[in-house]
C-alpha cells in the first residue's frame, strides 16, 4: 500500500489561540512534504501532532500502518536527542537498540555518508553545532523507517551537509520512503516529488 | 524487552561518565549518621541503638529525593523523551527501566552497606538482616513514588523543592513500616506484618507508576 499518513482538517488550539487550522494532506511513498512558515507559525506543533505527542483540537490523523507506527517512522526533533557524555558511536548504538536492531556496519556506513567517521569515538560534547546536527540526521540511516519526520533539517548545517542530506533523502524517496520536513521557506526543485504546505500564510 | 536492558545500560554509563561513583551514597549515609550522632550525643547508648534504623531509613529517603529530579529531566532537556513518547507500546516499560536505573544508582549501594553500619553500631545480626530486608522491599517504592513526582514536574525549571514537597509526605507510610519492622526485630517482636505491608505498598506503586508517569510525561510534553 502506498498510503502512509492521511491528515484531515487538522487544527490545534492553545489557550484560545489557534496555532494552525484545517491542515489536510496525504503522505504517500516516494513523496516529500515540506511544511513551511515563519517563526511561531506552528510547524513543530504540526509535526508533534502527527507523531502523537500533541493532541489535535480538531480533525484526525490516520496512520495506515498504525500497528507498527514507531518502527516505521523516525522523528528527529529540534533538540538533538544526543547524550553529551556519550560518544557518537554509543549514542547511535543506544538509539538503534530502541528500534530493536543493533547493526554496527549500518552505523559505520551512515557515518561515512555524512563524513563523520573520524568522530566515531568522540564525545558529543566536543562536537560543533553542525556536527551534532549531522549525527542527529545519521539516525535516519541506521533504522529501517519508511517515514522520516524531521524538524528543520537544514538548520546549523553547512552547504556540504545540506547537499549530503538532500542526496540521501532523495535516495530514500526513490526507495519507496517518505519524508516530512519543516522549513522557513518552500523547497524548490530539491526533491522530485515534493509538496509545499504553508502555515500562517 | 531489548530496549529495557539498553536503557539501564545507557543510564549506568551516563552516570559513570558524569563523575558519579557508586560509593557516593555510602559517603552520604556516613555523613548523615555522623550528624545524627553529633546532635544526639547526650542520649544514652541504648536509646541511640534504637534510633539507628530510623537514621538509616532517613538517609535513604534523602538520597532518593536528591536524585529523583534527574529521572526524566535530562531526557526532557536533550529531546530524547520525545522518542520515548512516540514508542507508545513500550512507554511503560521504558519508564520502568528509568525507575530501576534510579534505584540501582541511588539506593542499592546503601542497602548493602547499611546492615554493616548497623552491626558496627552494636545492632544484632538478626535486626541488621531485617533492616536489609526492609530496605530491599521499601526503597524501590521510594524510587517509584519519586518518578511520579519527577514526571509531573519535568517541564518546570526549578522543580527540586516542589518534588520534595510532593514526594516526602508520600514516603511516610514506607518510613513507618520500614522502621517499625526493624524496631520490632530489635525488641524481639513479630516484624513480618510490616514487611508484608511494605510489599503491598510496593506492588500497588509498581502497578500504577508506569501508567501515571506515561500519562504525566505526555501532558508535560504536549
Amino acid at each position: 500500500m502506498d498510503n502512509l499518513i492521511k491528515v484531515k482538517n487538522l487544527s490545534v488550539t492553545r489557550n484560545g489561540y489557534t496555532v494552525f487550522s484545517n491542515i489536510s494532506f496525504d503522505l504517500i511513498k516516494t513523496q516529500s512534504i515540506n511544511i513551511f512558515g515563519s517563526n511561531g507559525s506552528g510547524k513543530t506543533t504540526l509535526l508533534k501532532t502527527i507523531i502523537g505527542i500533541t493532541e489535535p483540537s480538531n480533525g484526525n490523523i490516520e496512520n495506515y500502518n498504525s500497528e507498527n507506527f514507531f518502527k516505521e517512522t523516525i522523528y528527529i526533533g529540534h533538540k538533538s536527542g544526543l547524550k553529551e557524555d556519550l560518544t557518537v558511536k554509543e549514542n547511535l548504538f543506544f538509539f538503534q537498540s530502541i528500534y530493536g536492531n543493533q547493526n554496527y556496519s549500518l552505523i559505520k556506513m551512515a557515518l561515512d555518508n555524512y563524513k563523520m567517521n573520524s568522530y566515531i569515538n568522540t564525545p558529543v560534547k566536543q562536537l560543533s553545532h553542525g556536527q551534532r546536527k549531522r549525527v542527529s540526521l545519521i539516525k535516519t540511516l541506521i533504522t529501517n523507517s519508511v517515514t522520516w519526520i524531521i524538524d528543520e533539517p537544514y538548520s546549523s548545517l553547512d552547504e556540504d551537509g545540506i547537499k549530503i542530506f538532500n542526496e540521501l533523502a532523495q535516495n530514500h524517496l526513490n526507495n519507496n520512503g517518505a519524508l516530512i520536513t519543516t522549513n522557513h521557506k518552500p523547497l524548490e526543485k530539491t526533491f522530485i516529488n515534493n509538496l509545499n504546505i504553508g502555515l500562517g500564510c | 524487552m531489548k530496549s529495557f536492558g539498553s536503557i539501564i545500560l545507557k543510564e549506568l554509563l551516563l552516570i559513570k561518565r558524569s563523575g558519579y561513583e557508586s560509593f557516593f551514597p555510602i559517603i552520604y549515609l556516613f555523613i548523615i549518621m555522623v550528624f545524627f550522632n553529633i546532635s544526639l550525643g547526650y542520649v544514652e547508648k541504648i536509646v541511640m541503638q534504637e534510633l539507628v534504623p530510623l537514621m538509616i531509613w532517613i538517609s535513604c529517603l534523602l538520597v532518593c529525593v536528591l536524585n529523583v529530579e534527574n529521572i526524566f529531566k535530562d531526557d526532557y532537556e536533550d529531546g530524547s523523551l520525545e522518542i520515548f513518547l512516540i514508542d507508545d507500546k513500550n512507554l511503560e516499560i521504558n519508564v520502568m527501566a528509568k525507575v530501576l536505573s534510579h534505584w540501582l544508582i541511588s539506593n542499592l549501594p546503601i542497602i548493602f552497606f547499611a546492615p554493616i553500619i548497623a552491626i558496627a553500631l552494636g545492632i544484632s545480626n538478626q535486626t541488621s538482616f531485617v533492616l536489609f530486608l526492609s530496605l530491599i522491599i521499601g526503597t524501590p517504592t521510594l524510587s517509584l513514588i519519586g518518578s511520579i513526582a519527577a514526571a509531573l514536574t519535568v517541564s518546570l525549571r526549578k522543580n527540586k523543592i516542589l518534588i520534595s514537597i510532593i514526594v516526602l509526605p508520600l514516603y511516610i507510610p514506607v518510613l513507618i513500616f520500614g522502621t517499625s519492622a526493624v524496631n520490632n526485630s530489635y525488641f524481639n517482636l513479630n516484624y513480618s506484618t510490616e514487611l508484608y505491608l511494605l510489599s503491598i505498598i510496593f506492588l500497588i506503586f509498581l502497578l500504577i507508576t508506569p501508567i501515571i508517569c506515561a500519562k504525566s510525561l505526555k501532558i508535560s510534553l504536549d
